[in-house]
């Protein structure tokens, strides 16, 4: 299991780069999050919730209230033109960053 | 499914109830709800979903931090300093002990009055019940207009949420002084018979009256000063805005209370009894109907509650 201090900065472009497959709810993203990470990162559910509302309040994703399941309205999250830029942006810079820890790390 | 529902609850309560808030808690609550109902799918117990649900909660720290930064951008301006608070309690002390004080010499005006009838000088009594009750009185009418001066600097100001911890806090730390003044000031006031039986062991039953008097006096004076005192932190804690006084609420104290409908309640308010009392008038006059007019008052005060109930929503 990953240390969620060391993911913290990455949380929101996680998220980002899931919804960017198409807009999904709540337990579907930590559930995407867990799959794709081999159950090496499970995200806390208030961590989830503090980035949901961290993002919409600069404008990268809208919420909208979706179907109806168990008799509870689910909120939907959708990426929006400015949270795709913001998405590509990040993904030039962890490359950077990528590289260069790489290289104090001896990784390769 | 209860079991989560409690626990967020729970944390939770720590958060002043606001929309900002009660959409975290729903949004949070939907997720595990999710996640409970998936893991049941899966095969897991009861109990095992429950605990694992809880244990990826993560911490309310992280929630603070989001939330409280967004409760704070929009606090109002005119919030009432801590400095403030402390003051308003140590003077309401003040005003508190000189009530109770004014109180507990009307009951020892008494007390003296019939002690000194009994030994024959009941001019002196009388003359001295007087002097107290008037003293008493005094003190009574000077803190009480303290007590609604004090109230008025602060009146419909904005209570911060730290504010309303730190008094919290304060009220908790006198729990304990309160109770005691309310123990000792009760049974003060149920004991204050019994000289009455111990001076009737020795013939001199009447003296057990002033004795009483004096008994009274001092646990009337424990239960006000104590209540009075202990009353004040609610003061800061019950309201978002300070309330000086119930029926007159400031502009934004009104607005907290009822929100959108503030308007509809203060034009109610100011609009609604005078009509009745025009309409009293205008019938009772034209119609020569005084016997039953009346009525009307009866019938209005159900009707307010009716119209209140329609049009402001608490």
């Amino acid at each position: 299991m990953i240390s969620s201090d060391g993911i913290r900065g990455y949380n929101d472009v996680i998220i980002l780069s899931i919804l960017k497959d198409g807009d999904s709810y709540g337990y579907a993203v930590s559930q995407k999050i867990r799959d794709v990470s081999e159950e090496v990162y499970i995200i806390k559910e208030t961590t989830l919730y503090s980035a949901f509302n961290r993002l919409e309040k600069n404008g990268y994703i809208h919420s909208y209230p979706g179907e109806v399941t168990h008799g509870k309205k689910r909120t939907y999250y959708q990426i929006t033109d400015k949270g795709l830029i913001f998405l590509e942006e990040k993904r030039d810079e962890w490359k950077q960053t990528k590289r260069v820890v790489n290289r104090f790390m001896k990784e390769g | 499914m209860d079991t989560i529902k409690n626990y967020v609850e729970t944390l939770f309560l720590e958060f002043p109830n606001t929309k900002e808030v009660q959409r975290a808690k729903q949004e949070i609550l939907t997720i595990m709800e999710d996640h409970y109902l998936a893991l049941l799918d899966e095969g897991k117990s009861e109990h095992e979903a429950i605990g694992q649900v809880i244990s990826e909660f993560g911490s309310v720290d992280e929630l603070r931090e989001e939330l409280e930064f967004a409760t704070r951008e929009r606090e109002p301006e005119n919030g009432i300093e801590e400095e403030e608070m402390y003051q308003y309690l140590n003077e309401r002390k003040k005003d508190a002990k000189g009530l109770s004080l004014g109180v507990s010499g009307c009951l020892l005006a008494v007390g003296a009055l019939i002690g000194l009838s009994i030994r024959g000088a009941e001019m002196m009594g009388l003359l001295l019940f007087f002097v107290i009750i008037a003293i008493s009185v005094g003190i009574i009418i000077y803190n009480g207009m303290q007590f609604s001066k004090n109230n008025v600097v602060l009146n419909d100001r904005y209570i911060s949420v730290d504010l309303n911890k730190e008094a919290q806090k304060l009220k908790q730390g006198y729990q304990k002084s309160f109770q005691v003044s309310l123990v000792f000031g009760i049974c003060l006031c149920v004991l204050s018979v019994s000289p009455i039986f111990f001076f009737q062991m020795f013939t001199y039953a009447e003296y057990g009256i002033p004795v009483m008097f004096f008994f009274l006096a001092i646990g009337v004076f424990l239960i006000i000063y104590g209540s009075i005192n202990y009353g004040s932190f609610d003061k800061f804690i019950k309201e978002k805005y300070f309330i000086a006084d119930e029926d007159k609420l400031g502009p934004n104290a009104m607005q907290a209370k009822y929100g959108e409908s503030a308007r509809t309640k203060h034009l109610l308010e100011r609009v609604y009894w005078p009509t009745i009392v025009l309409i009293y008038f205008g019938w009772s006059y034209l119609t020569h109907s005084w016997g039953f007019s009346w009525i009307i008052f009866v019938m209005a005060g159900i009707f307010y509650s009716v119209l209140e109930a329609i049009f402001v929503k608490k």
